[in-house]
């Protein structure tokens, strides 16, 4: 049931956003638990309190992450992309069976993972329905690189042979310099546990890397 | 720090890393345009649009919030309450209503019902990781709302869920009281993260807070383990359940004293001192011991308080734990018992009853009271020329005059024959005991073998009364019997309620031993059921229910039937199921250890958030 906020009194706002959130465990902005009159209740107020949602903001913070995700999942990186997409829009279609505030980063966080999720798995049903040869295609594409695609590719190596829960933090920090927040909200876990996998991917392919050249100057010596 | 400053501030740190910007660059393949990426949302979102306006009514009046308030109240329930927990009509109920919907998804719920205890078990670990986690990982940055607000989240959020989800289960019987135990244990697992989530968002979350907390909650918990748990029926005595109670006293002084709440230790070492001398008192109910031979020794040689009631034979716990000590080496001292047994004998005279009583006495060699060579034929002439009532009382008369009168070879066999030719009607507790008196006759008279007819009298007897197993692997007797031969009521009595009685299972006993064990009857679930009977608090002496179960254990142990179990070293996971519930406790303890751990010694001041 759509209700046009403009339409309610102070009461039956407050009652209105009240009710969800404590149902939930999202405590009320006291804003609204103070309100007085009716007159600055307009669309910019309520998202900077978290009652709507900032998609813009929302897109800007979760979507490197969240791209990341999902390629950890299995997904290539042209379907990552998309499948972010449609998270996105999923999340804004169906904003309003979100009962939390959407400036609470573990709680919207959270909430994009189970889409996440769910797309990805219909994401796969869907896969499996079409040709054999189109699936293994894609198994056969994700980011692992070929020598030839980049001059980072002895770097995509290094990072596709870390372990995987510290690859897929390493990853969605490094795309686009999202937070431990925001990381730890995506995979429901504290922002601690990130910071110590983070920091431990980091060791690990700072390893990786340092052998590799020491590995290629010893090979450059044995032709010379 | 704002999020802005925050990101920057983490990003700039990251690039001080040397690999930062070639790693930032190996994953350029995966970084999308900003704006082609927007748009792209933009253009789903116009597309769904486009759908919903084109969708039928039919599809607009679903209703999806009212679902998903629904269905997001499944979810809840079922993080406490498995499916496969709900007793079998309900299962039965769902099935039904579930085959057009999931016929396939059904049988994923049978092995679920296998495995239901090590689901639990799984359940229980589970759910600790998860209220550790909701515990103790909360971001507590959130702002301060009142207790009341918090009291809303708790009711509706843990509690309120729980409890509904639970209503279903106990309206139906037939669960298990071990699974029971164990969700009992969850809700006090949600009750404690549904406090601990109100003291975070009061502001009140500091290690001394929740550790005094968790150790009144703890301490109020074991003093109702011993009466709720343990008390009456000791279904959990055999689980390690006892240890359950040592754990909470523990656990109740391990975060007292991780809170130190008080400034002197000296108040706080009182006050523990206090709280450990309280538990130790309180742990007599759990702390129980089998009884043992010594101990009905000393029951006998300690006589009776009040004044005996002389009963027959099979009643009689002196009578039968006399009998049980005659098998030993060494004898009680009786005279106490004498004394009382003249005394009462005194009082009531010279009743039938008494007779039988002291009969037995007398042929034990402990009774030398009253002298019986006074013998009266005249009571067994007229047994011997009317036909024998299977009535207890008329062979109890019989035995009476027996006694009384040597008798012939002829009148002997005569009178076995008598009672061989009898007809006993198997339908009451009340054939149990002439069956008893009459093979006790037989082997008086000579050497005569009951009949077929009393056999089979007999054997069925005990099939009527046997209980089945009625959980957690005990069963027995029950006085309550269905209309002998009547199959219909028998297959009714397995759905309603049914007991367990020691003196039912007593003279059970008895006929086994003269008439064979049934196929039927599990002697091990018997076992356990006198096991836990015969034990006794280690503060209290034995009374006479335990010398009962005594006796009819050590009956038990003799039947050619019964085949000591085997010792065999349990599985992991079979010592994981058994003591299930155990585990629950134990993870709740170890919750609020946890979480008064990692609880700050005091409050940080942090940023208000908007």
């Amino acid at each position: 049931m759509v209700v046009r906020l403009s339409a309610l009194t102070d009461r039956q706002l407050v009652r209105a956003i009240r009710i969800p959130r404590v149902a939930l465990g999202v405590s009320i902005p006291r804003e609204i638990a103070e309100k007085k009159s009716d007159s600055a209740w307009d669309r910019r107020s309520l998202v900077t309190m978290g009652v709507e949602m900032d998609l813009a903001k929302l897109i800007q913070r979760f979507r490197g992450p969240l791209i990341a995700m999902l390629a950890s999942f299995g997904a290539s990186p042209r379907d990552a992309v998309e499948l972010a997409q449609d998270v996105f829009a999923e999340a804004y279609l169906s904003r309003e069976r979100f009962t939390g505030d959407w400036q609470d980063v573990s709680a919207t966080g959270g909430w994009l993972r189970g889409i996440a999720r769910n797309l990805f798995r219909a994401h796969l049903r869907k896969s499996s329905r079409e040709s054999t040869e189109s699936h293994e295609l894609r198994l056969v594409e994700p980011s692992e690189p070929t020598g030839s695609a980049s001059d980072h590719s002895h770097v995509r190596l290094a990072i596709a042979r870390l372990r995987r829960s510290w690859r897929v933090v390493l990853t969605m920090h490094y795309l686009e310099g999202s937070t431990l927040a925001e990381i730890a909200a995506l995979l429901g876990v504290s922002a601690r546990s990130v910071e110590g996998r983070l920091r431990r991917a980091r060791a690990e392919l700072k390893r990786l890397l340092e052998g590799e050249s020491v590995q290629a100057e010893h090979e450059k010596g044995d032709a010379r | 720090m704002s999020h802005a400053e925050e990101q920057s501030h983490e990003w700039h740190q990251a690039r001080e890393d040397e690999n930062a910007t070639a790693i930032a660059e190996a994953l350029a393949h995966l970084r999308p345009d900003a704006e082609e990426f927007a748009e792209g949302v933009a253009r789903r979102i116009e597309r769904a649009g486009e759908k919903a306006a084109e969708s039928t009514l039919h599809s607009a009046s679903r209703q999806p919030a009212e679902r998903s308030t629904w269905m997001r109240f499944g979810r809840r329930a079922a993080v406490f309450l498995p499916v496969w927990l709900l007793p079998k009509p309900l299962m039965k109920l769902l099935a039904v209503a579930a085959v057009p919907v999931a016929k396939k998804s059904a049988w994923y719920y049978v092995p679920g019902l296998v495995a239901l205890p090590l689901v639990m078990v799984a359940i229980s670990v589970v759910s600790f990781f998860y209220a550790v986690k909701q515990a103790v990982i909360q971001d507590a940055g959130e702002p301060d709302v009142d207790v009341t607000a918090g009291l809303d989240l708790l009711i509706r959020k843990y509690i309120l869920y729980f409890f509904i989800a639970l209503i279903p289960l106990l309206a139906f019987t037939g669960f298990r009281p071990l699974d029971g135990a164990v969700l009992g244990l969850l809700a006090l697992l949600a009750l404690f993260v549904g406090l601990v989530q109100i003291s975070m968002r009061s502001s009140r979350r500091t290690r001394s807070d929740l550790g005094v907390g968790f150790a009144l909650g703890l301490g109020m918990i074991s003093t109702v383990c011993p009466v709720a748990i343990l008390a009456e029926n000791h279904w959990l005595g055999e689980f390690g359940a006892r240890w359950i109670y040592f754990g909470f006293v523990l656990g109740a002084i391990i975060c007292a004293v991780l809170a130190r709440p008080f400034p002197k230790r000296g108040s706080l070492g009182g006050i523990l001192l206090g709280f450990a001398v309280v538990s130790v008192v309180n742990s007599g109910k759990t702390m129980t011991r089998l009884t043992t031979r010594e101990e009905v020794i000393e029951f006998v040689e300690r006589g009776s308080d009040e004044k005996l009631e002389l009963r027959p034979l099979s009643n009689g716990t002196y009578i039968a734990a006399l009998d049980e000590l005659a098998k030993g080496e060494r004898s009680p001292d009786t005279s106490v018992l004498r004394e009382q047994l003249a005394a009462g004998h005194r009082e009531e005279g010279d009743t039938t009853s008494e007779s039988v009583l002291i009969r037995e006495l007398k042929e034990a060699g402990y009774f030398r009271g009253r002298d019986y060579e006074d013998l009266d034929g005249v009571m067994l002439a007229r047994i011997l020329e009317t036909r024998i009532d299977w009535g207890y009382s008329g062979l109890r008369e019989a035995v009476k005059a027996l006694r009384k009168r040597e008798l012939s070879e002829a009148e002997r066999e005569r009178f076995a024959q008598y009672i061989l030719a009898g007809k006993p009607d198997g339908s009451s507790w009340r054939m149990v005991g002439g069956l008893l008196s009459a093979v006790a006759m037989l082997e008086q008279l000579g050497d005569h073998q009951p009949s077929e007819r009393m056999a089979e009298a007999a054997r069925e007897f005990v099939r009527l009364s046997w209980t089945g197993s009625l959980g957690d692997r005990k069963a027995g007797f029950d006085f309550d019997l269905p209309e002998s031969g009547d199959v219909a009521n028998r297959a009714a009595r397995k759905t309603s309620s049914k007991h367990l009685y020691l003196p039912a299972s007593t003279r059970a006993l008895a006929l086994m031993t003269h008439f064979g064990v049934p196929d039927e009857i599990d002697l091990e679930a018997l076992e356990v059921f006198l096991w836990l009977k015969a034990r006794h608090s280690i503060f209290d002496d034995v009374d006479s229910k335990q010398v009962q179960a005594y006796v009819a254990l050590e009956t038990l142990h003799r039947l050619p039937e019964w085949q000591p179990i085997a010792v065999e070293r349990a599985s992991v996971l079979g010592v994981l199921t058994r003591y299930r519930v155990l585990i629950a406790a134990l993870l709740l303890i170890l919750f609020c250890i946890v979480v008064t751990l990692r609880a700050p010694k005091a409050i940080a001041e942090t940023e208000p958030a908007v």
